[in-house]
């Protein structure tokens, strides 16, 4: 087990109410509580919710940015409350965040890339190899010597990709990383972790706002106001379309399309989320007509 | 609100070795009671071309008549130009990154303002731009600051909403937001431009949103326009988009999966309900 | 307007003087600079003229580039000249009228301050033209690391000066856009005295701000993910090691100052000719 969260709740602290301030300090509102998964080591994981819904404050657990005040977040066997092992779970879970030019430091591709490495004392001459292995890993090895201002989105975030392979990680935590990019750029990053994760056997946990990316997913979790109100695989969450509209959320086209059609008194089974699959349904309807 | 590119060049740093070719002879009409997709990859030059319609990039060859005039190297240009924004609202990516003011009525009623609408009027302007995004009085005390993602994104519309312009142009309005507070935009957009009868021009990387919403699809790629059709034909050609590096609808390579297959099928359809009433269609005889 | 400032910018490349330790060339500029202010004859300045040029030559950084880092120099060029022409008492007048006069050393001096100006920027800015920041700020870090013990915070200082410069073209960038934005609104930035044109940057000056605080936020959250904690245990991809080029440098530094001193005090007791 790579992650396991037991019961974690976590609340913002507000800030200090002024001495003379004679009002009760308000409660701190829970931007997650109870919540309890689990995920296993190479899978792809996917997270959706609406804004607010306490996605992101949950990756932020992930790799101890933010410890929970009840309950217990395992990281491949480390408690993140342990301040011993912080280097060690950051080394562990790696995150990738939103905007693309507020998470490169350096100047240059390759220096940005070693950061990571740097900052764990890694020995300068195992830090270039690293950095080359890790700039081929995202198929940006022609960039090492460019300034990252040159970059696309769909590139820096390739390249911050880069920065958490070089340091070995187990996990990479993609925090809605493709939604400042346009669509070549969102493909060429979805392609990238896709082979990370099938390749090297990397878990991915994804958040996101588009449905399709969760298509594939081998787990998706979603949560709403700080809980995981479902779980399962894309299927399973997948059919249940009125459940996910009271969320926010909606279905990908192509199991929106299937849901219409069943809807319409097709023999369409609930949860379609693949084309092939439905085309071989309607495929076979067509047949059975004749 | 028309406005019409004739020839129309753009290049950045031109005479230096960075020299780039934004726009190449563009030419075409916007305006009337329509929604207009803009669509592109980065770098397609579709930024440079919206915020031209808006004046604030002059065209280095060709010229842009608005409603019939010309304005670039005209005697009174800064009039002109201050005139023409108020008749053509553009907001750029991530709007509420423009928001500064102390409260959100404050920070709506700044367009206005610069407009010279009257005293008395602008409290009337405002409210009715904010109702229009879905924000009643309860907002407009509160700090621009305080509210959520999405309520900002809706606010700094509504900045520009207030100015009662013509023609809105929005760049990527709805990057960022999650699946609800992107319909609720979109939907409010489509309903201001039916019920007004005014032109928006929208920059979406979304194809589901430019089949779902837009009249007219304007596709950019290395500075050029490479095709201005109507919605239900944009999406016709899939080749052409894929060398554009954009896609189609999913629902349109589903149907284009089906026609391959063999079934007598009209493959461009480009929204759900479209092809599900086709698919319908011909399971239904 | 932002993006004509080449000044201090990296200009990617390969040349030996890219690839030199970046102390040697801090001390280099330090010398250098030291060269011109003991120069006082304007044909000495033929010596760090002559430096000048084979060190852009070796960098392969076109003059053209440098040159255009140079427009915003120009203003305070020509006020050095107007100063030095239009004010210094001479022996030799040429034209007098009411306080300006023009002197045949006010001319001299004109001419003299403006090329050292112009020497002393450019030198310096070959220093970052060939070294990239993270490079330069490393040799700062390493330079003053002795300082540690006293508690100076030479990493944290290096770390920060670093990010600042990464994060100057984007901030310019999105200032552009803010203006942009609010122009859009009908904003007038050019209208009105002196006050309504401060207030009228309130637009864009809050945004900005505000941006430059979500970013550094952002950014902090970034490098704490990625084990960043400070400068103790921390390597180096590229640690900073002298290299034979390095000390060859070195000497050619030691031999160029010395040629300036002998040249000053050679020049001074027998050549009055074009002194300053």
């Amino acid at each position: 087990m790579l992650i396991k969260s037991d019961k974690i709740s976590y609340a913002y602290p507000l800030p200090e109410p002024d001495e003379d301030d004679k009002k009760e300090a308000p409660e701190p509102v829970p931007a997650i509580s109870d919540v309890d998964l689990e995920i296993e080591e190479g899978q792809f994981i996917c997270i959706l919710g609406r804004n607010g819904s306490g996605k992101s404050t949950f990756a932020r657990h992930l790799n101890a940015l933010l410890v929970p005040d009840e309950g217990t977040l395992w990281v491949d066997g480390m408690d993140t409350k342990d301040e011993e092992k912080v280097w060690d779970i950051r080394g562990t879970v790696g995150m990738v965040f939103q905007n693309p030019d507020n998470q490169i430091v350096a100047s240059v591709v390759e220096e940005d890339v070693a950061f990571g490495p740097e900052n764990m004392g890694v020995p300068s001459e195992q830090i270039t190899c690293e950095v080359q292995k890790s700039l081929a890993g995202v198929g940006m090895s022609d960039y090492a010597k460019s300034s990252p201002n040159r970059l696309s989105g769909g590139q820096k975030q390739r390249v911050a990709v880069a920065g958490i392979l070089a340091m070995h990680p187990k996990c990479i935590v993609l925090d809605e990383s493709t939604a400042m990019l346009d669509p070549r750029g969102r493909r060429e990053v979805m392609a990238t972790v896709r082979k990370l994760n099938k390749e090297n056997g990397i878990t991915i946990i994804s958040i996101t706002h588009y449905m399709d990316e969760a298509l594939h997913a081998d787990r998706i979790f979603v949560m709403n106001k700080g809980r995981v109100v479902m779980a399962g695989t894309p299927r399973e969450i997948f059919s249940k379309p009125d459940e996910l509209k009271e969320l926010g959320l909606r279905l990908p086209q192509i199991s929106h399309l299937a849901n219409e059609l069943k809807k319409a008194g097709l023999n369409i089974p609930a949860g379609i989320v693949d084309r092939d699959e439905l085309k071989e349904l309607i495929l076979k309807l067509h047949a059975d007509r004749i | 609100m028309q406005i019409e590119f004739e020839n129309v060049n753009y290049i950045y740093n031109p005479g230096t070795a960075e020299e780039v070719t934004a726009l190449k002879n563009i030419t075409v009409t916007v305006g009337g009671d329509q929604f207009i997709a803009v669509i592109g990859n980065t770098g397609s030059g579709k930024s440079t071309f919206i915020q031209m319609m808006n004046g604030l990039i002059k065209p280095s060859g060709g010229k842009i008549l608005y409603d019939g005039r010309e304005i670039f190297g005209q005697k009174n240009e800064k009039k002109l130009l201050r005139d023409l924004r108020c008749r053509v609202g553009l907001t750029f990516q991530y709007p509420e990154h423009q928001l500064f003011e102390t409260d959100v009525y404050t920070d709506v009623a700044f367009g206005p303002k610069n407009q010279g609408v009257s005293s008395e009027e602008i409290p009337e302007r405002v409210k009715r731009a904010l109702e229009a995004v879905g924000m009643d009085e309860s907002y407009h005390q509160k700090s621009p600051f305080e509210l959520s993602g999405g309520e900002m994104r809706r606010a700094a519309i509504a900045g520009m909403l207030a100015m009662e312009p013509d023609m809105l142009i929005l760049d990527e309005p709805t990057a960022g937001l999650d699946p609800l507070g992107k319909v609720e935009i979109l939907n409010k957009l489509k309903s201001i431009q039916q019920e007004n009868h005014i032109t928006v021009i929208l920059v979406s990387h979304t194809m589901e949103e430019v089949a779902r919403y837009a009249d007219r699809v304007i596709a950019m790629d290395g500075g050029e326009i490479l095709f201005d059709l109507p919605v239900y034909e944009a999406f016709s050609d899939l080749d052409r988009l894929e060398d554009m590096g954009l896609m189609a609808p999913e629902v349109r390579y589903f149907m284009e999966d089906l026609k391959d297959a063999g079934l007598d099928i009209n493959e461009n359809c480009i929204t759900v309900g479209e092809a599900c009433r086709e698919i319908e269609r011909i399971l239904s005889v | 307007m932002f993006r004509d400032i080449t000044i201090g910018q990296y200009y990617p490349g390969n040349s030996i003087l890219h690839r030199l330790d970046p102390r040697v060339k801090l001390l280099g500029v330090i010398v250098y600079v030291a060269m011109l202010f003991i120069t006082n004859n304007i044909f000495a300045l033929a010596f760090p003229a002559a430096i000048l040029i084979v060190l852009i030559a070796i960098s392969k950084i076109p003059v053209a580039y440098i040159l255009k880092g140079m427009r915003m120099l120009v203003y305070l060029m020509i006020a050095a000249v107007f100063f030095n022409v239009f004010f210094t008492e001479g022996d030799h007048m040429i034209w007098r009228w009411w306080i300006l006069k023009v002197s045949h050393e006010g001319i001299l001096r004109a001419v003299f301050f403006a090329v050292r100006l112009m020497f002393v920027v450019v030198g310096a800015s070959m220093l970052t033209y060939t070294t990239t920041p993270t490079t330069l700020t490393s040799g700062l870090e390493k330079v003053f690391s002795p300082l540690k013990k006293i508690r100076f915070p030479a990493h944290e200082l290096a770390m920060m000066m670093s990010i600042a410069l990464r994060f100057i073209p984007i901030l310019a960038e999105e200032m552009n856009k803010i203006i942009k934005a609010q122009l859009a609104r009908g904003a007038d930035f050019e209208s009105g005295g002196l006050v309504r044109k401060a207030k009228g940057m309130v637009p864009i000056l809050i945004p900005l701000f505000i941006s430059a605080f979500r970013r550094a936020s952002d950014l902090a959250t970034a490098m704490e993910a990625r084990c960043y904690h400070g400068g103790d245990g921390r390597t180096k991809m590229y640690p900073l090691k002298y290299e034979t080029r390095d000390k060859v440098t070195y000497l050619l530094i030691l031999l160029a100052l010395l040629i300036t001193i002998a040249m000053r005090v050679i020049m001074d007791r027998f050549i009055t000719w074009g002194r300053v």
